[in-house]
């Protein structure tokens, strides 16, 4: 089975899901941080995720 | 002494289980012009892993991709490893850790990276690199086998062995260096866990306070680090090569005790922080006083011949070469690491 055939396969079974363009993955960037994203992070991320809505 | 290397990408490709070495991998992921997602998705296919970027709809809906995949929070990527009904488990700057599912795609972008390798995925000349890295690895165990074989060589021929007095300073010597190096390498800000192990016995934090003080420094031109090196490195040296000069050996070490009295005076009334390596020096120094009192070897110091004077000269041309060297290992010195 090609890549393209595994990608279309992958999306069928996500509803909703789209394949990101180039540039959106251009825009995901690495920071160079060394955070360690323990569970404990995680909830962090979640609360202020939660707060700003 | 510096933690194990690795990036997100070699981390990637261990979980995936494509044949690669971090060496060439991390420079590889170090260097991309741009590191983003689709300069990782570029590299990833030099390896001959194929990847495409998704754009979740649902968070939750993680449980339906395979893994490993690079999920995105807003502070970084991990690496997800397996997700069941109620835990995700990931991989996070080399750490595995495990978090509910809601937390964890609670915290998600919704943005993941999922990567296909086949069986012949594999690091592009991966032979020559894995050479090139076992062969790194015999170059460190090579010099200390050398290193060892040399010392007991000299310890053996020159009768080291003799008196017990002379074997203990060989010892106290080569601890000397040793801490000497680990302070040698706080002085560049480079980090060591050796380091930083010895150094929280004391007092957190208490070596990096001392070594920012100008008081670290004579006269602000030579670091007391640098001169701790060139102090039990020479001594080592000329013990092991030139044993009939240890009572020259032996009035230097009494020379440099009153240091001693200053730097622990220093740390308690001065800075009000105590440097467990500077006070390991201490004690070695003193530690040699006493090996050197005990065989006897003061008593026909002082009457110092020749010797004493191009032992100095040894001591004072070591450090210089330690001070030359020192800005171009200096991790804070810009202008040297941006040229």
């Amino acid at each position: 089975m090609s890549t393209q055939d595994k990608i279309k396969k992958l999306l069928a079974g996500l509803p909703g899901a789209v394949e990101m363009t180039p540039l959106e993955l251009n825009d995901m960037r690495f920071s160079g941080r060394k955070t360690v994203i323990t569970p404990a992070e995680l909830k962090r991320i979640k609360n202020a995720l939660t707060a700003r809505k | 002494m510096a933690a194990p290397d690795y990036t997100i990408l070699s981390d990637f490709l261990t979980i995936l289980g494509v044949r690669h070495t971090d060496s060439y991998t991390n420079r590889s992921f170090r260097s991309m012009p741009f590191p983003t997602m689709f300069g990782l998705k570029k590299l990833l296919a030099t390896y001959g892993v194929e990847s495409v970027g998704l754009k979740l709809a649902d968070s939750d809906m993680i449980d339906r991709l395979p893994t490993p995949f690079i999920a995105q929070t807003s502070r970084g990527m991990v690496i997800v490893t397996a997700v069941d009904a109620d835990t995700v488990m990931y991989v996070t700057q080399s750490v595995e850790e495990t978090a509910t599912k809601g937390r964890f795609s609670a915290a998600m972008t919704g943005n993941v990276f999922v990567a296909f390798a086949d069986d012949n995925a594999c690091e592009p000349d991966y032979a020559v690199h894995r050479f090139t890295e076992i062969a790194n690895i015999a170059k460190k165990w090579v010099l200390a086998a050398l290193a060892v074989a040399l010392l007991g060589y000299a310890i053996v021929s020159n009768g080291i062995y003799r008196h017990i007095s002379t074997v203990l300073l060989t010892i106290i010597d080569i601890a000397g260096v040793y801490i000497s190096t680990l302070l040698v390498m706080k002085s560049a800000h480079i980090k060591s866990r050796h380091a930083d192990a010895v150094c929280s016995v004391v007092q957190a934090g208490g070596c990096d306070d001392i070594l920012a003080t100008p008081a670290s420094k004579f006269f602000g031109i030579f670091g007391w680090s640098e001169v701790g090196l060139a102090y039990f490195g020479v001594s080592l040296g000329c013990l092991l090569m030139f044993p009939d000069h240890i009572d020259d050996l032996a009035l230097c070490n009494l020379i440099c005790l009153p240091f001693s009295f200053w730097s622990v005076w220093y740390q308690k009334f001065k800075a009000k922080s105590w440097c467990t390596l500077c006070l390991c020096v201490q004690s070695l120094l003193w530690l040699s006083f006493f090996c050197y009192l005990g065989g006897s070897w003061l008593r026909q110091a002082f009457h110092p011949g020749t010797g004493f004077f191009v032992l100095g000269a040894c001591y004072v041309a070591v450090m210089l070469a330690i001070n030359a060297i020192m800005p171009l290992i200096d991790r804070n010195n810009d202008y040297v690491n941006s040229r």
